[in-house]
């Protein structure tokens, strides 16, 4: 008998969280448990109308989140045997030298490689940026659209993973900005074969770039949404633009980009000369396109942008993964011993055991 | 979103980018489950920190036995939060801070007080609970887990949970009561 009420129950709290039910049509739906219901079931609803607390700071996140990985880091070295301790002294000094300097390099390696993924804010970020500066430094003219093109690509890629934590950076939208127009400046360098390849590449990161835009203007409020909505307008010019030269395809005798004389590219349409807060590059000049440019530059009709490559989020939300819950056939761990409920403070137990992590099966 | 299963291996051979990953994955909830259940921010920042760092000290020996990842994370929490009791370091919690009590939720007096009064009675109720009673009120309508999942992470079988908040219902009712 309990257990059917408890099933009841459970039924009716299910379809009240997913909004299938009310607590009234619960209570017409089992008329015999109605009195019972019509007890629990509202205490359920204030339960859930608690508000949620607000989410650890970003602050404090990033700095535990630090403080993790030097622990963890430091548990790596740890775990390590030395293996010189049978050399003779000048030897154990001399590959302690060796030892020390190609750790060095190794962490610096790592650490590069593992602020890949880190986010503005993130500990390992300023390395990353370090990187890709000194990368921008090394790479020759002819290889300098595509790697703008890169990096407006992780840029994206960051406002993304950014949007999902619910951080909306205008920072990084002036640099997509700063990026997308490195390249369109920087493809009349290049041979007219390869800024065919660059322009689709480009025309295809701005259908993503619209898609990702798109989201982060529905989680932006007030002037960042202002802002959001004003660089999806300026993508879509542009991309507006790109497809022009595309489908103009290799006639640069009139290009623009292949007659400095004439101007720059025209502008986006849409785009204002405001720089965006914190924007170490303030937007170019706005100035109207050339005759000339007018002229060659002949934006088809708007079609709708296919999705093509969408920049994957790296980082879902939470959710606990919905696949099949074994029950748990072994005591669990942390219950060894049962705490007392609502223990008074100030009782000498001895500390609760810590949840052994489940054994490897033995081989 | 990487197989969780091969970002705890990635995770248990060094791979700092996995770790983070799986931080970031979680750490929001178990700071909300820690937070409900202690009511204090302070408190609920330096038993988070507690529990990662324990996660990452036995990192090594753990084996998901088809159980989420996160599940593990809410039994070291959950130790960690009755150590914390046991321990006698019930502060005062300022009404404002206990995220019963968030403030800014209504903008008109009398919706203020039947709010306040109405999550604040609430909260004392909840106080009043065991710890599993409490864990599956939090659990269940403050942070919408399953009943699958609730029982992994107390370790009991998915009709137990449900005679548990089914208990738990009954006794805030009559506390509410009074």
């Amino acid at each position: 008998m309990s257990d059917e009420f408890d099933t009841i129950l459970d039924q009716c709290l299910a379809d009240l969280m997913t909004g299938r039910a009310t607590v009234d049509s619960c209570l017409r739906r089992y008329p015999t448990q109605a009195g019972r219901l019509a007890t629990l079931l509202p205490i359920a609803e204030r339960a859930r109308a608690v508000p949620r607390p607000a989410p650890l700071p970003v602050d404090k996140r990033r700095v535990l989140e630090a403080r993790l990985l030097k622990t963890a880091g430091q548990r790596a070295v740890q775990s390590t045997r030395p293996v010189t301790a049978r050399l003779p002294v000048w030897q154990r000094r001399g590959t302690f030298a060796v030892m020390s300097l190609v750790l060095s390099v190794l962490f610096l390696f790592s650490a590069v490689g593992v602020s890949a993924a880190s986010l503005p804010g993130d500990v390992l970020y300023p390395i990353k940026r370090v990187a890709e500066q000194v990368r921008t430094a090394l790479t020759p003219d002819h290889a300098q659209a595509a790697l703008h093109l890169e990096l407006a690509q992780v840029r994206l890629h960051e406002l993304d993973a950014l949007a999902q934590r619910g951080e909306v950076s205008t920072e990084l939208l002036a640099e997509i900005e700063a990026e997308t127009n490195a390249v369109l400046e920087r493809v009349a360098l290049l041979p007219v074969e390869q800024q065919q390849a660059l322009l689709t590449q480009m025309a295809s990161f701005q259908d993503g770039q619209m898609l990702v835009l798109g989201r982060v203007a529905a989680l932006a409020q007030n002037d960042k949404q202002t802002r959001v909505k004003a660089a999806l307008a300026d993508t879509a010019a542009k991309r507006q633009q790109v497809m022009g030269l595309l489908n103009r395809g290799g006639d640069s005798a009139n290009d623009p980009a292949h007659n400095p004389g004439k101007g720059p590219l025209p502008t986006a349409v849409g785009s204002e000369t405001q720089p965006s807060p914190g924007n170490s590059n303030p937007a170019k000049p706005t100035t109207k396109p050339s005759a000339t440019a007018r002229s060659t530059v002949e934006p088809k009709p708007t079609k709708e942008p296919k999705p093509e490559e969408t920049p994957k989020p790296t980082k879902a939300h939470p959710a606990t993964p919905e696949k099949p819950t074994p029950r748990v056939d072994v005591t669990p761990p942390g219950q060894e011993n049962r705490p007392t409920p609502n223990s008074p403070p100030g009782q000498e137990d001895s500390p609760t055991k810590e949840p052994k992590p489940p054994k490897e099966p033995k081989k | 979103m990487h197989n969780e299963s091969q970002l705890i291996q990635r995770a248990k051979q060094g791979d700092l980018t996995a770790l983070s990953e799986l931080y970031n994955l979680h750490v929001d909830r178990i700071y909300q489950y820690i937070r409900y259940r202690t009511g204090n921010e302070q408190t609920a920042e330096d038993i988070t920190a507690e529990v990662f760092l324990r996660a990452i000290e036995s990192l090594g020996g753990y084996n998901d036995q088809g159980a989420p990842f996160i599940a593990w994370l809410y039994r070291i929490a959950y130790a960690r939060i009755v150590d914390f009791w046991r321990r006698g370091k019930r502060q005062q919690t300022a009404p404002l801070d206990d995220p019963l009590l968030q403030d800014g939720l209504a903008s008109t007096d009398e919706a203020i007080d039947v709010d306040f009064l109405q999550h604040r009675s609430l909260q004392k109720a909840l106080r009043q609970l065991t710890d599993d009673q409490q864990n599956v009120i939090i659990l269940k309508f403050m942070q919408s887990m399953s009943n699958a999942e609730i029982a992994q992470i107390l370790g009991k079988t998915e009709g137990a949970v449900k005679a548990l908040q089914r208990r738990a219902l009954e006794s805030l009712a009559r506390l509410l009561e009074r």
